[in-house]
């Protein structure tokens, strides 16, 4: 087997100003964190914004990182945190395309007919219901989903990225598949 | 409808169940109690369609999304950057340039297409350049018009030669003679003239008429007795 070098030490090169370390980083967890802000998010171009913003903060607050937690959870924290910063900004201006789409699509979505969710699972007004749903969960609840079926982590690994007891990860996902059914359900 | 708050205290094993991170022994475990167990049956069910919704939201999403590392990636790329067509070059040209330039232009493009409309119509109407063949020939491949050429070219020649002066014959010690006295006659004879268009038809003297007759040899010496004759028909 191959020596990587882990997230860890990196870091550490780049905090004695090897300044092709932190793109290493970027490279590494680019891909995750913008998954995890696409599906925090829903909008791609948020979801640009928001992991260039989550390394661009990692980048500043690098002499802060004490290597106490994985790498992969404090950038994930980060990633998090620009998440739910943008949306709450959003919500404050009350422009958030997302909602505008939100409101537009549950009136389309108050048609009578019903659809069982392999059914709705078909058509592209379901992938905006399945978002819509996805979006309205509590953070903590919408994160753990992502992080299962976007990043496709372990709940080991999510339970390491978050801090959390495996338990709770896996409690937080089952609330969560529980709250997105009901809500699916409610659509179709 | 189902009852949500019916629970079986399993939900763990149930998330773990479904995204199969549940050990051999678990597994196993599980899906016997799932034989007993409607509720969990019931929702194992529903969160399955829930998950097929989710996977099918994002593929459906991220399918179509280039990832910012292959943005990246791909803008590092030594592959080159795709050039504007002609076209588009000329078009966004048109938008950024002034009004006057835009007319200026279009009325170059206007005149350039009337001159070129005018020159293809006079080279339509030009007749083909006559081409110097043997009438009856044709020419059916560059050998043969080379051929052709090579003969018209010897042609030429011999008839420039045939043209030409012959070249003078040597010259005999006789002939040689004879021309140098046909000179002297010719200076005498000049001389004569000029003398005697100065003296106005001065007779000519005895020995004057005998060295004129010598130098033509028009009389022998035999015929002596003539010389009177031609010397009074002179005289006259």
């Amino acid at each position: 087997m191959g020596t990587a070098t882990s997230d860890e030490q990196i870091v550490e090169r780049a905090l004695t100003g090897d300044a092709e370390a932190f793109g290493e980083i970027v490279q590494r967890w680019e891909r995750r964190i913008f998954v995890l802000s696409f599906g925090m998010l829903g909008r791609e171009e948020d979801a640009r914004d928001a992991t260039q913003e989550t390394f661009l903060a990692a980048f500043r607050n690098l002499r802060a990182f004490r290597g106490e937690a994985k790498v992969s959870s404090w950038l994930h924290r980060i990633a998090v945190n620009q998440c739910i910063t943008r949306q709450r900004r959003a919500k404050v201006r009350s422009e958030s395309a997302l909602e505008t789409e939100e409101e537009k699509n549950a009136a389309s979505f108050a048609a009578p007919i019903r659809y069982s969710p392999a059914r709705v699972a078909e058509g592209r007004e379901t992938s905006a219901a399945v978002r819509l749903a996805v979006n309205s969960l509590p953070v903590e609840l919408r994160q753990v989903v992502v992080m299962k079926e976007f990043e496709e982590l372990t709940f080991k690994e999510i339970a390491d990225a978050l801090d959390l007891p495996l338990s709770t990860v896996k409690s937080r996902l089952y609330t969560a598949l529980k709250q997105l059914q009901m809500r699916l359900a409610k659509f179709g | 409808m189902r009852n949500d708050d019916l629970t079986c205290g399993r939900e763990n094993d149930l998330i773990g169940f479904l995204y199969g991170e549940l050990n051999e022994v678990d597994a196993i475990a599980f899906q016997r109690h799932l034989n007993n167990c409607a509720t969990c049956s019931a929702e194992l069910a529903d969160f399955g369609e829930v998950r097929e919704s989710v996977v099918a939201w994002r593929n459906e999403s991220l399918g179509s999304v280039a990832f910012p590392a292959q943005v990246k990636a791909s803008s590092h790329a030594k592959t080159p950057r795709a050039t504007p067509s002609a076209m588009a070059a000329l078009r966004e040209f048109f938008n950024l340039s002034p009004l006057w330039m835009k007319g200026a232009v279009a009325f170059a493009a206007v005149l350039f297409c009337v001159f070129a409309g005018l020159a293809l119509a006079r080279l339509r109407q030009a007749p083909p350049a006559p081409v110097a063949v043997t009438p009856g020939a044709t020419m059916s491949s560059p050998e043969e018009l080379r051929a052709l050429v090579d003969q018209r070219v010897q042609e030429e020649l011999e008839r420039i030669k045939n043209s030409e002066p012959s070249a003078p014959a040597p010259l005999t010690a006789k002939d040689s003679s004879q021309r140098n006295a046909v000179k002297r006659i010719a200076n005498r004879n000049t001389q004569v003239a000029l003398s005697a268009s100065q003296k106005a038809r001065r007779p000519l003297s005895k020995t004057e008429r005998e060295q004129l007759a010598s130098d033509l040899r028009l009389v022998s010496a035999k015929n002596d007795s003539d010389l009177d004759l031609l010397d009074d028909r002179i005289n006259q």
